[in-house]
């Protein structure tokens, strides 16, 4: 009898094993056998699947609810002096940790992704690069899997940049075109910041406890900044303000890869890495607001954006932040249970969602503009279905998964938390009905506004759909409150999640429910009667450009650092000095042209004010990048004086 | 004694070889005064009892890379090259660098080095060769096996890197 | 005259080590820094060569081996670059080559 358990270790390897298969002898059986690479790659994430779904039951049965397997054990001979004094080795071991934080995670991150991928194989059915595709795709299930069922900091690290690889190759999977190249770049420079961040808190782990394992670790000293790099790591990974900017680009990838990668499984991981480091955060209350606030911006910035898209899968792209946003909320307000339970919930509707745009984009042959759309209600019958609840649960109508983690979110905000977080909540809830009923509205039942012969996916898609809106009723029901209907059933979430992280405190306030449901009602009012207009002003300028973000990082930084010095100086000149000018001529013209006057000053203004300070500001650093070999060889033997100079004459 | 003169006399080509090497005009005379510091380094080698070394050193270095430097120089014009300005024009900040890292080099020497004494020599020990086989094919096997991955890879790059685009 | 020790060793390879990062830093010939890093390396094997004579022991002169090759290969693919920029740039000068930037 083998024990699924004892042998953990195979859970990520049969996604490595699928890839590789898929690499060495994807392109013979490319023109040969195209269906063959489908099976190998579902096969292979349906193993795992079984295999976690086999280890997790028997660890509900074991006494002992945290099960550690070390395959390898790397300790190089290597000391290393703690910032307590004393000697450690760093210890970087191939070793497993299955408790009940990673199960919930390898049973989402194998079950959505088996069904993404056999939805896959009906979706890229006509693309060129099949193999690849599904390669790619194996390869992120195992690093993500590596990354959940880590036992330490450093595999789950290595899981870490692995998924933002596989992330950089499928969101430049068109590698032909040039914005889905450009999105692929984007997506990994943004996550190489928060990386550095996150690498770095791992050291601070290293250097004050002595060891990275997930079990070692305490509350202890240096709290507050370990978890203040873990959480700017996390933010990255999660698309948090203000590294939200590269989740809305990534949706160049093809649909799949937006509902596995940049919805359901990767982008969570900042999640689950908070959740995991549950203690240090607990531990230091400023970093636990800090986490608060960053979610609380991000839930109702990206809500607000997500008004104003008309691409579909931007609208879903500024929900997922807003969503992740949400989970921060409540990891922030200390109820990790809560923010694991809004990501598994999560999970389902969003990667359905995600699908059910994709059968509409596949359907419509690549269109993604809403307001082109219209009419698909009766002709895509499964699809409508499938998305509206899907929708539905995503807003929070009473009874569906989004209604009962989210609620419960704002319960937690309304009990630990403080009353402007919980209006944050509400009022981004509001937001999420309202563009959630504007996509389904103008996708489905407005009049169309086009002429193409619409049929429905074939079955390979809209399977997966139906599986996963069967989901996104019921995952909602494992999480009630006591206070509704007490069972084991009905609290296995945070039961099952208790060993892990923590008790769960339940927040006994019946009326919550209530303002949840009017306003998620409201919404989707809100959204029937207004959904056609396209708002024009400032206000809607403001939202579509998503608050000129974007441009302005690329004023400050792309361009701040690209371009070079004799160029700004004259540019500082046009700037400044005849912007001044110019300025008060516009001043004075503008006072009667205000509404004009706001969007082309004020904002465009400030992006530029803040360019040119950066420009300033860049002045030296700008020329060390100058592409010569040399100067970069200089600057390493200034390091190598330096270091020489002020290590010298100390122990080692 | 003669230790002592050959020390001096050795390192003095040494030094000079690479001093030259790297102030030269022409690229022919820097690999021809490269050449001759890297015998100096030879000669080092041999005083120190690496007589293996001394041996690769000719062979490998002087042999190989640096016919291949001449081969290369001869294949690519460099003419032209000799005629232009032979220092980057922001030199003086270089050489700013490379003082501060003589002077903290210099620092340290002055510090003294301080190591632990050395082991006995053991008795009757098997000759140079013999010793570096040991070691280089027991405990450095894998390294060594790596080590003759690298070379073959850097062979295939060279290849490809200097093939002409014609005749792929 | 006094008697060779460690220390004139040591001082000869930091004084070859000076000589290699002024070559690197400074010249504008592609090939003469290529010698410039040889002359580098070299001083690292004098090092390791003094040590190992200093220690009794041969690892040192193992990594001088490994060296000499990893050199061996840097020198092969190094030249091999330097003649296909050669044929697409027409030149060696290390400054004319700055597309690696931004």
């Amino acid at each position: 009898m083998v024990s699924f358990l004892d042998q953990l270790h195979w859970i990520p390897l049969f996604p490595l094993a699928g890839a590789a298969l898929l690499m060495v002898f994807g392109p013979m059986l490319e023109k040969r056998a195209r269906a063959l690479i489908g099976f190998i790659a579902c096969a292979a994430v349906l193993l795992s699947l079984l295999w976690s779904a086999g280890a997790v039951f028997e660890l509900s049965q074991s006494v002992e609810r945290s099960f550690e397997v070390v395959k390898f054990r790397w300790e190089p001979g290597l000391q290393f002096r703690l910032a307590g004094g004393g000697l450690a080795h760093l210890r970087a071991d191939w070793g497993f940790l299955l408790d009940p934080l990673s199960a919930v995670m390898i049973l989402v991150v194998t079950g959505i992704s088996f069904l993404i991928h056999v939805y896959a194989t009906g979706y890229m059915a006509s693309a060129g690069g099949y193999y690849r595709f599904f390669g790619y795709l194996n390869l992120f299930v195992f690093f993500m899997l590596l990354l959940v069922m880590a036992n330490n900091y450093l595999l789950l690290f290595a899981g870490w940049e692995g998924v933002g690889l596989a992330s950089y190759l499928l969101i430049g999977f068109f590698f032909d075109r040039k914005a889905a190249g450009d999105a692929a770049n984007k997506a990994f420079l943004t996550n190489r910041i928060a990386d550095a961040a996150l690498i770095l808190g791992i050291l601070a782990i290293f250097f004050t406890r002595g060891s990275v394992r997930f079990l070692d670790l305490a509350a202890g000293p240096w709290a507050a900044t370990i978890a203040l790099l873990l959480l700017i790591g996390a933010m990255g990974k999660s698309a948090q303000f203000p590294f939200h900017v590269w989740l809305p680009d990534a949706m160049e990838g093809p649909t799949p890869v937006s509902a596995l990668i940049h919805a359901a499984t990767m982008v969570t991981a900042g999640v689950y890495l908070i959740a995991r480091s549950n203690l240090v955060f607990t531990a230091s209350p400023d970093v636990a607001n800090l986490v608060a606030l960053v979610g609380a911006i991000s839930a109702i910035f990206a809500a607000s954006v997500a008004l104003a898209q008309d691409d579909i899968k931007r609208v879903l792209a500024y929900s997922t932040i807003s969503q992740l946003g949400f989970m921060f909320l409540a990891l922030g307000v200390g109820a990790y249970w809560v923010a694991i339970f809004h990501l598994f919930t999560h999970a389902f509707f969003k990667a359905l969602l995600f699908l059910g745009a994709g059968s509409i984009i596949h359907a419509l042959h690549g269109e993604h503009d809403l307001h082109r759309m219209g009419g698909l209600f009766r002709k895509m019958p499964v699809t409508h279905a499938t998305m509206l609840i899907g929708a539905l649960a995503l807003a929070g109508a009473p009874g569906m998964a989004g209604f009962f983690s989210k609620d419960e979110i704002l319960a937690q905000l309304y009990g630990t938390g403080s009353p402007a977080l919980y209006l944050i909540g509400i009022l981004t809830s509001l937001m999420t009905a309202f563009y959630m009923w504007r996509l389904m509205q103008l996708a489905f039942y407005a009049k169309p506004a086009h002429a193409r012969e619409v049929r429905e996916s074939p079955l390979s898609m809209t399977g997966p759909l139906v599986v996963l809106a069967g989901g996104s009723v019921i995952v909602g029901w494992l999480g009630l409150p006591e206070a509704w209907a007490a069972g084991p059933l009905f609290q296995t979430f945070q039961n099952w999640l208790e060993p892990a992280l923590g008790p769960h405190q339940e927040v006994k306030a019946g009326w919550l429910a209530g303002v949840a449901v009017l306003v998620a009602v409201a919404g989707i009012w809100l959204a029937w009667r207004f959904h056609d207009r396209r708002w024009h002003g400032p206000l809607a300028n403001l939202l579509r450009n998503h608050w000129y973000v974007d441009q302005l990082y690329h004023t400050v930084i792309v361009r701040g650092v690209a371009h070079r010095g004799g160029y700004y100086l004259g540019h500082f000149d046009r700037l400044v000095v005849d912007g001044g000018v110019n300025g008060a001529a516009a001043f004075t013209r503008g006072l009667s042209r205000l509404s004009m006057f706001w969007d082309r000053w004020v904002i465009d203004g400030a992006v530029r004010a803040v360019g040119t300070m950066a420009k300033m500001g860049s002045f030296p650093v700008r020329f060390a990048q100058n592409g010569s070999v040399q100067s970069y060889a200089l600057v390493l033997i200034a390091g190598l004086v330096a270091l020489l100079w002020f290590s010298f004459g100390r122990p080692v | 004694m003669l230790d002592t003169f050959f020390f001096y006399a050795f390192a003095l080509l040494t030094v000079a070889g690479a001093a030259l090497a790297v102030t030269m005009r022409s690229a022919v005379h820097c690999a021809v005064w490269l050449i001759a510091s890297l015998l100096g380094t030879a000669g080092l080698f041999l005083m120190q009892q690496a007589e293996f070394l001394f041996a690769a050193q000719i062979v490998l270095y002087v042999g190989g890379i640096m016919v291949l430097f001449l081969f290369v120089i001869m294949l690519v014009n460099l003419e032209a090259a000799a005629r232009e300005r032979q220092m980057r024009k922001r030199w003086p900040i270089a050489l700013a660098g490379v003082l501060l890292l003589a002077a903290g080099l210099a620092r340290s020497l002055e510090e003294g080095i301080r190591l632990p004494a050395p082991r006995p020599a053991p008795e009757a020990a098997a000759g140079n060769v013999q010793q570096i086989a040991t070691v280089l094919f027991g405990e450095y096997l894998l390294p060594f096996e790596v080590a003759s991955v690298l070379l073959l890879v850097a062979i295939v790059g060279a290849i490809v890197m200097a093939q002409r685009e014609d005749a792929r | 005259m006094h008697p060779v020790t460690l220390y004139h060793y040591v001082a000869l390879s930091a004084i070859l080590l000076v000589i290699g990062v002024f070559g690197v830093l400074t010249r504008r010939n592609l090939v003469v820094i290529l010698m410039s890093i040889e002359i580098i390396l070299n001083a690292v094997n004098i090092n390791l060569v003094t040590f190992s004579r200093h220690y009794q022991h041969v690892t040192g002169q193992v990594f001088a081996i490994f060296i000499i090759a990893v050199a061996v290969a840097e020198a092969a693919v190094g030249l091999g670059i330097l003649i296909a920029l050669f044929r697409n740039q027409e030149t060696v000068q290390a400054d004319e080559v700055n597309l690696l930037k931004w």
